[in-house]
């Protein structure tokens, strides 16, 4: 179960907003979680259930961040732009990686999950619908909204990285 | 349903859009992550001879890693738990006693399942759970509620009880304490051997915490840490008591 499913349920854990400091001890707990539940788990279902408990756990996580810290969008897009004018790849590459962390931070729940588990981890609209037991013509609709949100923040974050230069 | 185009290959995308879509490779789990959920959840269920045949399964060069080898790795990764894993919790839940007011951005309900303000007389259902010895034939009533009728009878079950937990977590994200813990008692009520009773009583500490109750608080988190010492939740439990002890 782990084998199959631990960098799945990771990257999962990422795109639904778990920090990097967090991200180990999360995944540890969604297949320690499930572990406790193996007679339980409908064979064929893993997957399902462990994103389920992702899901979870994901939600716990950001709850401890807003805790930890509030950080209002504009300040983390200006420091970002502050801390790395560096035109090298790999900084380039953070960057754009914070940035989408912060476009993802922006959209509702749902549509994150959705534009996550299509654009980023490259799931087909079926298994999608599998995983979140939802209607595929309601993950076809969610993925609409989510792409429109994401096309009008990415438009205002380069906006502003603009004006920061 | 068609399917389309993934954005990153999309020539709709702006090469700006392209830069974000693309960073997202960078994620990837190390292995030592990898390894520590494998040892714990094998340690955890006490199932290392599962653990071993699932690795087998799946990744067959983890086979020739042996039972020896995954024993170690359940004792090194169940230290690891209960120190790294601790302080990092800790040092992440410091805070919940200054918490005064709700979030100011409380994140959404992940299920399509309205948020009900009254949870009381749900139907009798019975769940796998309940009947422990008996997973694999137990017959279902579906309650009259269920969010998804289509689902498989072990699905529907399961996706109640997300939606059951769900609705305890969202109101205690949206500042109402109280209602958090009358819907953790719905929960757990409704499935006392739930997947989610362990978190349930988290947030039911978290909750107690919350409203200024730190007597039930302790009492409550005492009892979890009795019951579930070994639980990745204890350190939690600790800080959450810790942060509200005075």
């Amino acid at each position: 179960m782990v084998d199959g499913h631990f960098d799945f349920i990771w990257r999962s854990l990422r795109g639904l907003g778990v920090p990097s400091a967090m991200i180990d001890d999360a995944a540890q707990q969604v297949f320690w979680t499930a572990s406790q539940k193996l007679d339980t788990i409908v064979v064929g279902s893993e997957r399902s259930f462990l994103f389920a408990t992702a899901r979870g756990v994901a939600a716990n996580a950001r709850r401890s961040r807003l805790r930890s810290r509030e950080l209002p969008d504009e300040e983390a897009v200006a420091s970002y732009a502050d801390h790395s004018p560096d035109p090298e790849q790999v900084a380039a590459s953070r960057q754009a990686r914070r940035l989408l962390d912060r476009i993802l931070d922006g959209l509702p729940e749902e549509l994150r999950e959705v534009f996550v588990l299509y654009e980023l981890e490259g799931q087909t609209m079926a298994e999608i619908a599998t995983l979140l037991a939802t209607p595929t013509g309601t993950i076809a609709s969610r993925l609409r909204r989510a792409r429109e949100e994401f096309h009008t923040a990415a438009r205002r974050h380069q906006a502003n990285r603009g004006n920061e230069t | 349903m068609s399917e389309p185009p993934r954005l990153l290959g999309d020539p709709s995308a702006t090469p700006f859009e392209r830069d974000l879509l693309a960073s997202w490779d960078t994620e990837q789990p190390s292995a030592s992550a990898r390894a520590r959920a494998l040892a714990v959840a094998g340690a955890a269920a006490g199932t290392l001879a599962a653990a071993a045949g699932t690795a087998a399964g799946t990744a067959p060069k983890a086979a020739a890693a042996g039972a020896g080898a995954l024993t170690k790795w359940a004792v090194v990764g169940a230290v690891i738990a209960s120190t790294v894993g601790a302080g990092v919790v800790v040092a992440l839940t410091r805070a919940p006693q200054s918490e005064t007011a709700a979030p100011a951005k409380a994140p959404a309900t992940t299920l399509a399942v309205p948020v009900v303000s009254t949870p009381i007389a749900e139907p009798p259902t019975v769940s796998p759970a309940d009947l422990p010895t008996a997973p694999a034939s137990v017959s279902i009533t579906p309650a009259p509620s269920t969010p998804r009728a289509r689902a498989s009878a072990g699905e529907s079950t399961l996706s109640e009880e997300i939606a059951s937990f769900d609705r305890a977590r969202a109101a205690f994200d949206a500042g109402s304490a109280d209602q958090a813990i009358a819907l953790v008692d719905a929960y757990e009520k409704r499935f006392p051997s739930g997947t989610f009773i362990q978190e349930a009583e988290v947030l039911r500490v978290e909750a107690l915490t919350r409203k200024g109750d730190r007597d039930g608080a302790h009492r409550v988190g005492q009892r979890f840490l009795a019951a579930h010492p070994t639980s990745p939740h204890a350190a939690r439990i600790r800080a959450i008591l810790h942060a509200s002890t005075p």
